[in-house]
C-alpha cells in the first residue's frame, strides 16, 4: 500500500509543480485571471508625460481603465500587442468616451520621451483615450504584483521576459484579465461589456481544458464538443455489462409457481405468520 | 451469520491482516506529516494530525468499498435474474409486444432489472469521475472541463438517489400484496412505465444544472421534460397501483403494511415537490432554498426510510414467528408520522419564505429560518421517539429469530 502512495505523492508533487502556464518561450508564468477578479488595486502615482503626477484612481474614477505593461526597448510582444489593441479598439469604438487605455512601463530606464516615441511607433499617439505613463519603481512593483504580472531580465537577450496582458479595471477593481499577444475583437467587446456592467455569461477560459463539453467560438456561438460523448459512456458501459451478464448466464426455465399464490400459501418470508403469537 | 467469517481461510485472513498492519506502519507521507506536526506542536498536535490522516483515509476506503460492493451486488442481482429470465423478459418487453408463451415477470424483477442497470450507469460514472480526476492530478497539463465534471457528479448522484428509491418501491410491490390478499402483477402499462424510467432517469439529472447557463439550452429542455416524463409513469403507476391494491381490500393493517403504505405516500408528496422544483421557472426562485431539502427529505425520510422499515419489520416478524404489539405499533406510527411530517413542514415553510439552505446562522431578515429550525428539532425528537420504539420492537424480534436458528 505504502510504496504506491509514495509514488503517487511524488508524481502529484511533480505534476503540480509543472501546472503553471508559462508564457510563450519565456518560462514566465502568465497571470491567472480567476484569483484577481474583483480584487482592489493599489492607487499608485503615475506620470503621464505632462509634467504632473496623477493618482491612478483619478483615471479609473473618470471612466473604466484598460492597463497594459510594456518596456520601450522590447523587441518582442509589446508593440505588436499595442497595435492589436489599437485595432480592436478602433473596431469596437468608445475609447476616450467609454474607457481609457493606460500603457505603463515597468522598465526603470524608460523615459517620458521614449514612451512618447513608442506611442507614435504604435500609431496610438494623439488617439482619444490613450495614455502612456511611468511610475516609481516601488509603485510599479506594487501594481504588477497586485495584477500577477511577472517579468524577468534576460541577460543573454538583453530583454525582459514577460507576457502580454490587459487588465480591465472598473472603480479600482479588476473586472477581467486577458493574457496573450493575440486579442480578438469578440473578446475585446466582451471586456468592454463587462466594464459597462453588463452580464457576460460565457467566455472561454485562458487555460486549455481537457474534454470540453462545449466549444465557444469567436463568433459567440456555443457548440457541442467531444467531451459530451463522455456523458454517454456510462450508460453504454452499463448496458454492455448487463448484456454480457445475460449472455453468459446459464438460464433455468421459470418455475410455474405464481409468486403471489406462493405468498398467500406462506412462502419463505411469510411462513409461520399465521401461527405467530403476540409478544408481551 | 458466523459463516461469513469463515469464507476466507483463517491463515489467509491472518496473513492479509498482518500485511495490512505492516504496510500501514511503514513510514510514508502520512507518518511524516504526523511526526512533523508532533515535533512542531507537541504530542497532542501529532496525535490529532495522525487521527486526521487516518480518518481521511478511512473515508476514502469506505467510499471505495461501498462503490465496489454496490457494483458487485448489482452484477450479482442481474446474474440471478438472468438465471431465470432473458434480458427482454426481465424488462417486460413481451408485455409491450403482446408476445405469448412468455413467462410472467413479477414487478420486483422488472424494477430490480431497471434499477440494477441504472445503478451500474451511476457507478461507472463514479469510476469515470475518479479516472478523470486522477488524470488531471497525475497527468499534468490542462485541467478537466469543469462543466463536464459537474455533469458527471450529478449524473452519478441523481441516478443513485433515484435507484435507491426504486429498490424501496420494488419492495412495496413485492410485500404489500401479502397484506391485501390481492396480487400486484406486471402488465403492459407497468412494463411501459418502468422502461420509460430506465431511459429518462439517466437524462433527468440535467435539472440540477439549470443555473449553469453555459449548458446548452436543449439539454436544459431535456432535463425538464425527462423530470416530468420519468416521474409521471413510474410514480403514477405505482401510486395508483398501491391505491387500487388497498381500495376495498380486506387489508391487514399492521405496522409493516402501514409503513409501506405511508412510504408510498411520502414518495408521492416528495415526488410532487421534486417535479415542482424541476420546473425551470420555479427553480429560478426555489434554487438553493430550503424547499430543496424539503422535497428530498420527504421522499427519503418519509418515503424510502418508511418502506425499508416496513420491509424489515415484515421480514423479522416472519422470521421470528411473532405478531406485533398493536399498542406499540400504533404509537410508533403516530410518533413517526407526526414527527416526520412536522419536521418536513418546517422545511417547506422555510422554502416558501425563500430561506436559503446551508446557512449556519440566519440574518434578521431570514429569522423565519431559525424559528423553523427550532420547531423542527422538537419534531425530530418526536420522530426519534417513534423510531426508538420501532428499533426496540424490531430488534427484539430480530434477536429472537437469530436465537431460534
Amino acid at each position: 500500500m505504502k510504496p504506491p502512495i509514495h509514488s503517487l505523492i511524488l508524481l502529484v508533487t511533480l505534476t503540480l509543480s509543472s501546472q503553471a502556464q508559462p508564457s510563450a518561450n519565456t518560462g514566465i508564468p502568465r497571470p491567472e485571471e480567476a484569483p484577481l477578479l474583483y480584487q482592489s488595486l493599489p492607487d499608485i502615482a503615475v506620470d503621464l508625460g505632462d509634467g504632473h503626477k496623477r493618482a491612478l484612481s483619478s483615471l479609473w474614477q473618470q471612466r473604466p481603465l484598460l492597463v497594459t505593461f510594456v518596456f520601450t526597448r522590447c523587441a518582442g510582444v509589446c508593440s505588436p500587442f499595442l497595435r492589436a489593441l489599437r485595432s480592436v479598439s478602433a473596431d469596437a469604438r468608445g475609447a476616450g468616451t467609454d474607457y481609457d487605455f493606460l500603457v505603463l512601463s515597468f522598465d526603470t530606464r524608460d523615459t517620458t520621451n521614449e514612451m512618447s516615441a513608442l506611442s507614435q511607433f504604435t500609431g496610438t499617439s494623439g488617439q482619444n483615450g490613450w495614455h502612456f505613463g511611468l511610475a516609481a519603481p516601488e509603485d510599479i512593483e506594487r501594481l504588477t504584483r497586485a495584477v500577477g504580472f511577472k517579468y524577468q531580465w534576460n541577460a543573454a537577450s538583453q530583454q525582459f521576459d514577460h507576457p502580454a496582458s490587459l487588465v480591465a479595471i472598473r472603480e479600482g477593481k479588476v473586472i477581467r484579465l486577458l493574457t496573450g499577444g493575440a486579442i480578438s475583437p469578440a473578446r475585446f467587446r466582451e471586456v468592454l461589456s463587462e466594464l459597462r456592467g453588463d452580464f457576460v455569461p460565457i467566455y472561454p477560459a485562458v487555460a486549455d481544458t481537457r474534454f470540453r463539453c462545449f466549444e465557444f467560438s469567436a463568433d459567440g456561438v456555443l457548440r457541442p464538443s467531444w467531451g459530451l460523448l463522455i456523458l454517454v459512456y456510462p450508460a453504454l458501459m452499463a448496458l454492455s455489462l448487463t448484456a454480457a451478464v445475460f449472455l453468459l448466464a446459464r438460464r433455468r426455465p421459470v418455475e410455474p409457481e405464481n409468486p403471489i399464490a406462493e405468498r398467500r400459501a406462506g412462502t419463505s418470508l411469510s411462513k409461520g405468520m399465521g401461527a405467530a403469537h403476540e409478544l408481551p | 451469520m458466523t459463516e461469513l467469517f469463515t469464507l476466507i481461510p483463517p491463515a489467509e485472513l491472518a496473513a492479509f491482516l498482518a500485511a495490512g498492519i505492516v504496510l500501514n506502519l511503514t513510514p510514508g507521507a502520512d507518518v511524516m506529516f504526523a511526526t512533523a506536526s508532533g515535533l512542531q506542536g507537541g504530542a497532542r498536535a501529532g496525535v490529532v494530525a495522525g487521527l486526521g490522516v487516518g480518518l481521511g483515509g478511512l473515508l476514502h476506503v469506505t467510499l471505495a468499498v461501498l462503490g465496489v460492493v454496490w457494483t458487485i451486488w448489482s452484477l450479482d442481482l442481474l446474474r440471478a435474474i438472468a438465471a431465470r429470465y432473458s434480458l427482454g423478459a426481465s424488462l417486460g418487453w413481451h408485455y409491450l409486444t403482446g408476445g405469448k408463451g412468455a413467462p410472467e415477470v413479477p414487478p420486483v424483477v422488472l424494477i430490480s432489472t431497471v434499477s440494477a442497470i441504472g445503478a451500474l450507469t451511476g457507478l461507472v460514472t463514479a469510476v469515470m469521475l475518479l479516472a478523470l480526476t486522477a488524470l488531471e492530478r497525475l497527468g499534468g497539463g490542462a485541467p478537466n472541463d469543469a462543466l463536464l465534471m459537474k455533469n458527471l457528479v450529478f449524473l452519478f448522484g441523481h441516478l443513485l438517489v433515484n435507484i435507491t428509491l426504486y429498490y424501496g418501491v420494488a419492495m412495496v410491490y413485492e410485500i404489500l400484496p401479502a397484506y391485501t390478499g390481492r396480487p400486484w402483477k406486471t402488465n403492459k402499462l407497468v412494463a411501459l412505465a418502468w422502461n420509460v424510467v430506465l431511459v429518462l432517469v439517466i437524462t433527468a439529472y440535467f435539472h440540477h444544472l439549470y443555473m449553469d447557463f453555459v449548458q446548452l439550452r436543449w439539454l436544459q429542455v431535456i432535463g425538464q421534460l425527462s423530470s416530468y416524463l420519468s416521474s409521471i409513469p413510474a410514480a403514477a403507476m405505482s401510486i395508483l397501483g398501491a391505491l387500487a391494491l388497498v381500495y376495498r381490500a380486506r387489508m391487514k393493517w399492521t405496522i409493516a403494511s402501514s409503513l409501506l403504505f405511508l412510504g408510498v405516500l411520502g414518495w408521492t408528496i416528495g415526488g410532487i415537490g421534486a417535479v415542482i422544483d424541476s420546473t425551470v421557472a420555479v427553480n429560478l426562485l426555489f434554487h438553493n432554498t430550503l424547499w430543496v431539502p424539503a422535497h428530498f427529505h420527504t421522499y427519503f425520510l418519509m418515503g424510502l426510510v418508511l418502506m425499508v422499515l416496513g420491509g424489515c419489520y415484515h421480514i423479522v416478524e416472519a422470521l421470528s414467528g411473532t405478531q406485533e404489539n398493536r399498542a406499540r405499533s400504533k404509537w410508533t406510527l403516530i410518533l413517526i408520522g407526526v414527527g416526520g411530517y412536522g419536521f418536513l413542514l418546517m422545511f417547506y415553510w422555510s422554502g416558501m419564505g425563500s430561506v436559503p439552505r446551508r446557512y449556519a446562522a440566519y440574518p434578521a431578515e431570514l429569522s423565519q429560518g431559525a424559528t423553523a429550525a427550532q420547531v423542527a428539532v422538537a419534531f425530530v425528537a418526536v420522530f426519534l421517539a417513534g423510531l426508538g420504539i420501532y428499533i426496540w420492537e424490531a430488534g427484539r424480534r430480530c434477536w429472537m429469530a437469530l436465537r431460534a436458528r
